[in-house]
């Protein structure tokens, strides 16, 4: 039962490496549609099961945005108080090409090294 | 009966009712313990307490005239535990807290819940199910077996009553990790060193200047 434990969370601390891994990628990738909403981002993030809570988000926006890659501005909003909009820099663009560039590679050989198996 | 007070939340006036408070302001306190020593912290802390700013301006858009513990469960439920917050590789402590957290689950008396001692209740908390269900089936349960009335009262006397935040998110067994508490503590803790601290060297001070003081008439 202990080694079957042990396994287990194993498989879901690799598992959530590699989805932390594509994390940064799917937000930037998510905020190149233009000016989004936090709760935005994390509504297409939760359907596609890469998090599971919105505290999440938060500390990656904060530091996508510190390393210049995203911007924010603040925007009016009819639930409340105003809210961030964020968006790409212009480095965030290019980020964000590399990032979608090295992701086919990887997808590609992961998915063929599969289908030889 | 519960006191409703007026609080600030990232620039809006939020009223809110005291418990829902003392659990509100005990989840924020876990997050910025958590985040004390990082740089973006603050910035982390504001957008979340915006965000829950926001979750409770739409509550109260929809008829609510305060928030209750309720609102608070669902938001902090949504935001999710420090632990979540976590975006650097610390994935396997964070595992082994989550397991803890939930044998860290207590059996507590709800007593903000109650008929008569809050045990049915704080049952229905533990293993989270309906109170009602339980009531029913613990009133079934004298009736028609073998069980007295006295088993209540044993349970009434044995269980704690669920007075803190920490009580009642530990009898939810609720998204506030072990690890999230000991922070707690150790802030406290720093705190109070910090008070000694600075109490001893005020008092290290006057008794300088007392010093010199005295010294300078017979100079």
């Amino acid at each position: 039962m202990d080694i079957y434990l042990h396994n287990l969370m194993k498989i879901e601390n690799t598992q959530s490496q590699m989805r932390k891994g594509v994390l940064e990628y799917c937000i930037l990738t998510l905020t190149s549609s233009g000016e989004v909403y936090a709760s935005d981002i994390i509504t297409h993030l939760k359907e596609a099961k890469l998090i599971v809570v919105e505290g999440t988000l938060y500390p990656l926006l904060t530091r996508l945005k510190n390393a210049g890659l995203l911007k924010y501005e603040w925007k009016e909003s009819d639930q409340g108080p105003p809210r961030k909009y964020y968006s790409l820099t212009e480095e965030g663009i290019k980020f964000n090409k590399q990032l979608a560039d090295t992701w086919t590679e990887l997808s590609n050989s992961v998915n063929q090294l599969t289908n030889v198996q | 009966m519960n006191k409703i007070i007026q609080i600030n939340l990232a620039g809006q006036a939020v009223s809110i009712d005291e418990k829902a408070y003392q659990s509100l302001s005990y989840y924020l306190q876990t997050l910025e313990n958590h985040f004390a020593n990082t740089t973006d912290g603050q910035e982390i802390l504001t957008d979340i307490e915006a965000r829950i700013a926001e979750l409770f301006f739409g509550k109260i858009k929809k008829g609510n005239t305060f928030i209750n513990e309720k609102d608070v469960a669902e938001a902090t439920q949504l935001m999710g535990s420090a632990a979540d917050m976590d975006i650097d590789d610390e994935t396997d402590t964070k595992q082994s807290q989550r397991t803890k957290s939930t044998n860290n689950k207590k059996l507590y008396r709800d007593t903000d819940d109650r008929v008569l001692g809050g045990v049915c209740s704080g049952i229905s908390a533990y293993f989270g199910m309906d109170t009602s269900v339980v009531r029913i089936i613990a009133v079934l349960l004298i009736i028609f077996t073998g069980i007295p009335l006295i088993a209540y009262f044993v349970f009434w006397a044995i269980l704690p009553e669920a007075s803190t935040p920490e009580d009642r998110s530990r009898m939810k067994g609720g998204n506030t990790t072990i690890n999230d508490i000991v922070n707690n503590v150790r802030q406290e803790a720093t705190d109070v060193a910090r008070n000694v601290k600075n109490e001893a060297s005020n008092v290290a001070d006057s008794i300088k200047k007392n010093l010199i003081f005295r010294n300078q008439p017979s100079q």
